[in-house]
C-alpha cells in the first residue's frame, strides 16, 4: 500500500499553490490574450482594484462554457482607461461586452485561486465586437420584420397626448417640455422617469414601453424616448434588442430621440420617426397640430369658398334656366302670337264677310228702303202736284182774277158779315190792287155771301 | 349625453366628406346652409381640440413604481 505513496515529498496547501503559479508561469512566461464576455462588473464599488470574470459563451445561446476570474489592479487602471478613452467614448469596461485582453496568467498562493491580471486591451476588439453584436441584434430585428412594424404604425393627426420615456429633470427633459410649452398648443404630458444611461436603461424604458402601451388610444397618441448627447458608450445601451423588440410591438407610434447627428442607435432605427434632439422631437409633435391647424383653416377657406362657388354656380343656372324659361315662353309666345295673329286675322275676316254681307244686306236694304222711298216719294210728289193744282187753284190771285176779292179788316180777313160793322175802314183787295173803302151799311144776308 | 363625443380624425373626415360634396355639387340647395353650419361647428369643435391651452405634463411615479413591483 505504501508503495503507492510512490513520492516522499509532501506539500503544504501553500506549497503546492506556489508551486502550481510557478508551472503556470512556466507555461505562461509572457503576457497572453484572452477574449471574453465580462460579467460580473460592480462599477458601482468604488475600490481602487477592479474585479470580474470573463466568460465564454456558446456559439449559439447564452450558456456558459466556461469562465474564469480577472482583476484590473490599481496600478494598471489608468493605462487601460486611457486605452478606452482614445475610442472616444466607443465603449466602456461594463457587463456583457466582449473584450481582449493582454494578461498574465496568475495564481494568487494564499487562496488558490487562478485569475488573469489585465496588463493592457485590444480596444479594436471591443469596438468591432459592440459593431458586430450590434449588427447582429440589426439582422436578427430585420429578419423578424421588427425594424420597420413601429413605423407602419399611422403617425396619429393629432398627437397632444404625449408618453415622454426621459430622465425627469434632465436638459433633454426640459429642452423637449419647452419646445411644447412654446407651442401653446393643449399638449398633454405623462413622464416616466427613466434612468437614460447605464444598466438600468433596458429594464425602465421595456417597462415604461410596456406602461404606456397599456394605456388606452384616447389617453395616448404617441410615445417618445430621448435623452441628451453622449458618448458610445452611453448610447450604446440604446442598441438594445429588447428595447428594440418593445418599440416594435408597441401599439403607439414612438419618437427617437437618442442618437443625435453621429450615432444611430438600434432604438432609434426601430423607432417610428427618428429626431437628431428632443427640441427636434417636440418640434416633430408641434409642426404635426400646426399642419393640422392650417389644415383647418385651408378646410374652412375651401367650404366657404366652395360654398360661395355653389350659391353663386346655382345663381347661374338659375339664370340661365331665368333665360332659357324666357326663351321658350317667348317662342311659345310667338308660335302663339302666330295663332293669335291667325285667329286675329280670322276674326277680322270674319268680321269682313259678316260686315260685308251687312254691308249687302244693308245696301239691299237701303235698295228696299230708295226704291219704297221712291214710290213713297214719287207717290207723294204725284200728291203734291195734285196738292199744287190744287193748291193753285186755291191761289187767291187766281181767285181774284176770277172776279172774287178779299176783304181785310186791318189784318184779318173778313169772313162773315159779322164781323163787319157801319162805317169800318176795309180793304178790299182785287185783282191787281186793293181798294180802302167804308161800309156804309151792312146787309146780313146768307144768301149775298156767295156772289 | 345626446351628444356623441366626436373624435378628431372623424370629424375631419366629416369635413372633407362636406367639401367633396360641395365640389361635386350632390348638394341640394336646400341642405346648403345645414352642410355649412355642420361644417363650421365642427371646425370649432377641431379648433378646440388642438387648442391654445396650458401644457400639462403628469409625471408618473405611482403606477410605474407600481407597475416596476409588479413586475
Amino acid at each position: 500500500m505504501n508503495n503507492s505513496l510512490g513520492t516522499d515529498k509532501v506539500y503544504t496547501v501553500l506549497e503546492l499553490n506556489t508551486t502550481v503559479r510557478e508551472l503556470i508561469q512556466e507555461a505562461f512566461p509572457q503576457t497572453i490574450w484572452v477574449c471574453g464576455e465580462i460579467q460580473g462588473l460592480r462599477p458601482d464599488r468604488n475600490k481602487r482594484h477592479t474585479y470580474f470574470e470573463l466568460v465564454q459563451k456558446q456559439a449559439k445561446g447564452d450558456g456558459i462554457v466556461a469562465k474564469v476570474k480577472v482583476a484590473l489592479f490599481a496600478g494598471r487602471k489608468p493605462f487601460v482607461q486611457k486605452r478606452i478613452e482614445e475610442t472616444k467614448g466607443g465603449f466602456e469596461l461594463k457587463n456583457d461586452i466582449e473584450v481582449k485582453f493582454l494578461c498574465e496568467v496568475s495564481l494568487h498562493p494564499p487562496t488558490g485561486q487562478y485569475s488573469l491580471i489585465v496588463v493592457d486591451i485590444d480596444t479594436v476588439y471591443t469596438l468591432g465586437k459592440v459593431a458586430q453584436n450590434r449588427l447582429k441584434i440589426i439582422e436578427d430585428l430585420r429578419a423578424r420584420g421588427l425594424l420597420e412594424k413601429n413605423k407602419l404604425k399611422s403617425f396619429p393627426i393629432l398627437p397632444l397626448r404625449v408618453g415622454l420615456i426621459t430622465a425627469y429633470d434632465s436638459a433633454a427633459y426640459h429642452d423637449f417640455i419647452n419646445e411644447l410649452k412654446n407651442s401653446k398648443y393643449s399638449f398633454k404630458v405623462l413622464v416616466q422617469n427613466c434612468h437614460m444611461q447605464g444598466k438600468s436603461v433596458e429594464g425602465d424604458v421595456v417597462k415604461a414601453l410596456r406602461f404606456f402601451n397599456n394605456l388606452s388610444s384616447k389617453d395616448l397618441d404617441v410615445i417618445v424616448i430621448t435623452r441628451g448627447g453622449g458618448s458610445t458608450a452611453d448610447l450604446a445601451y440604446f442598441d438594445n434588442k429588447r428595447i428594440a423588440e418593445s418599440i416594435a410591438d408597441s401599439s403607439f407610434p414612438i419618437i427617437a430621440a437618442i442618437g443625435h447627428q453621429i450615432n444611430t442607435t438600434i432604438t432609434d432605427m426601430v423607432s417610428h420617426t427618428f429626431c437628431i434632439t428632443p427640441t427636434k422631437a417636440a418640434g416633430v409633435l408641434v409642426e404635426g397640430i400646426r399642419e393640422e391647424a392650417e389644415n383647418l383653416d385651408y378646410l374652412e377657406e375651401e367650404i366657404v369658398r366652395r360654398s360661395e362657388n355653389f350659391i353663386s354656380d346655382k345663381k347661374t343656372e338659375l339664370q340661365s334656366l331665368a333665360a332659357k324659361t324666357e326663351s321658350l315662353s317667348s317662342r311659345y309666345f310667338r308660335v302663339h302670337q302666330e295663332e293669335l295673329l291667325n285667329k286675329k286675322h280670322n276674326i277680322l275676316s270674319a268680321l269682313k264677310v259678316a260686315l260685308t254681307q251687312s254691308k249687302e244686306s244693308l245696301r239691299r236694304g237701303s235698295d228696299i228702303l230708295s226704291s219704297s222711298l221712291g214710290k213713297i216719294f214719287k207717290n207723294s210728289r204725284d200728291h203734291l202736284k195734285y196738292l199744287d193744282g190744287k193748291v193753285r187753284i186755291l191761289d187767291p190771285q187766281n181767285t181774284l182774277r176770277r172776279g172774287y176779292s178779299i176783304t181785310l179788316k186791318g189784318e184779318r180777313s173778313v169772313k162773315s158779315i159779322n164781323d163787319l160793322k157801319e162805317s169800318d175802314l176795309i180793304k178790299t183787295i182785287l185783282y191787281q190792287g186793293s181798294i180802302i173803302s167804308e161800309v156804309k151799311k151792312s146787309l146780313p144776308v146768307g144768301r149775298q155771301g156767295r156772289k | 349625453m345626446a351628444k356623441r363625443v366626436i373624435k378628431y380624425s372623424e370629424a375631419v373626415e366629416k369635413l372633407n366628406e362636406i367639401l367633396s360634396e360641395l365640389e361635386s355639387e350632390r348638394v341640394d340647395v336646400d341642405d346648403l346652409a345645414v352642410k355649412v353650419k355642420e361644417a363650421i361647428e365642427l371646425i370649432k369643435l377641431c379648433r378646440e381640440r388642438i387648442g391654445k391651452t396650458e401644457l400639462e405634463v403628469v409625471k408618473i411615479v405611482k403606477e410605474f413604481d407600481k407597475d416596476s413591483k409588479n413586475k
